[in-house]
């Protein structure tokens, strides 16, 4: 028989990892903080300059692995380098699958997103490395959705920006109708 | 009084069962979930892509997931990893090539193609290549695709499926001129 000590020492034992593993399920896969560095989502996203400010960001993680059917034109995601598994970049998914899009820097040509694939930019586009350099990406790749910036205080709970107009009119939905054109 | 007793009987058996999803059935799904996705499963696996080395009607796998094992990978493991054309599929594939090499696409078209392997991608191949769908139409695939290595076969026929790939030294030659 154990003692009354024992007992309790191991249901402290018991209780501590099952919240350990709650919480590490809940960060993985439902919600959890971010926070983003570099200047590629300005003014979105670290509207400062200032490098010391940081935003930390609240993501929704149900959409990892791209299969769901909420991640939309627009949407700002946070998704695994192509070129290195443990980086993670944010960006802005501007095209979803079968979609067409005109890449910047290339105005006379056109890249058609193919299934299972997404279009992915920063908003400041001379400070980012994105799908106009290295192509469409696996929607598989996606491991989170940016919802509302909690840091700095002054910011919790404002909107993220739309997806602006003038990447709208870059982008043809399904290959046909313009962006911009389609009624809202 | 028989009736008020039944619902009071209800209330209980709810609220206990209420109980024991909230401290006991939650937690041990959590707790075998993370186990699942940093320590490793086991998943069954089908199709035709991977003859002979698995089964064409099905086999259960066991997958390795421990940290760093992206970093482990060789040319010639076996790994689980998600089809870039659809996230919601996963197969098995063999590594074919690693960040860096220079690899003929396909050795039986009449034009061959040969690329270069980039930055953080591996070249992963079908064992049946004549039925597969791999690299050679996805191109080569990002590491943050792949989920898992995979160790060894539990059913129907338990082994381990190490890898027993020999590399042959020499030098790429580059596209031949006929």
């Amino acid at each position: 028989m154990a003692s009354a000590p024992q007992l309790l020492r191991r249901r402290v034992i018991v209780g501590a990892i099952a919240a350990a593993s709650v919480g590490v399920f809940v960060v993985d896969n439902v919600v959890s903080l971010q926070m983003v560095t570099g200047r590629s989502m300005q003014p979105a996203l670290n509207p400062d300059a200032n490098r010391l400010r940081r935003d930390v960001v609240l993501v929704d993680k149900m959409v990892r692995g791209g299969l769901t059917a909420r991640l939309r034109r627009g949407d700002i995601a946070t998704l695994a380098s192509p070129f290195d598994p443990d980086r993670r970049l944010v960006k802005r998914i501007v095209a979803m699958p079968h979609d067409c899009v005109v890449p910047l820097g290339r105005p006379d040509s056109f890249v058609r997103v193919p299934k299972g694939h997404c279009w992915v930019e920063g908003d400041e586009s001379f400070h980012s490395s994105d799908s106009n350099s290295f192509g469409p990406v696996p929607l598989a790749l996606i491991t989170a959705r940016a919802v509302t910036p909690v840091w700095p205080p002054a910011r919790l709970g404002a909107r993220l920006s739309p997806l602006p107009e003038w990447k709208k009119a870059r982008v043809y939905a399904d290959g046909s109708a313009r962006l911009s054109d389609s009624p809202p | 009084m028989a009736f008020g007793r039944l619902v009071s009987g209800a209330a209980r058996l709810t609220w206990s069962t209420v109980r024991v999803a909230a401290l006991v059935a939650v937690p041990t799904a959590c707790f075998l979930h993370t186990v699942f996705d940093y320590v490793g499963e086991i998943t069954p696996s089908m199709g035709p892509s991977m003859l002979p080395t698995l089964n064409l009607i099905g086999d259960l796998l066991l997958i390795e997931r421990l940290p760093g094992w992206r970093r482990r990978l060789r040319v010639g493991d076996l790994v689980v990893y998600t089809s870039p054309a659809d996230p919601g599929r996963r197969a098995v594939k063999r590594v074919l090539g690693e960040a860096g090499d220079a690899l003929c696409v396909d050795p039986t078209k009449d034009r061959l193609a040969y690329v270069q392997v980039p930055r953080g991608h591996v070249w992963l191949q079908g064992d049946n290549y004549s039925n597969s769908t791999d690299s050679r139409t996805h191109g080569p695939i990002p590491l943050a695709l792949l989920r898992g290595r995979v160790l060894a076969c539990l059913w129907p026929t338990p082994r381990l499926l190490p890898n027993n790939v020999e590399i042959v030294p020499g030098r790429f030659a580059g596209p031949t001129d006929d």
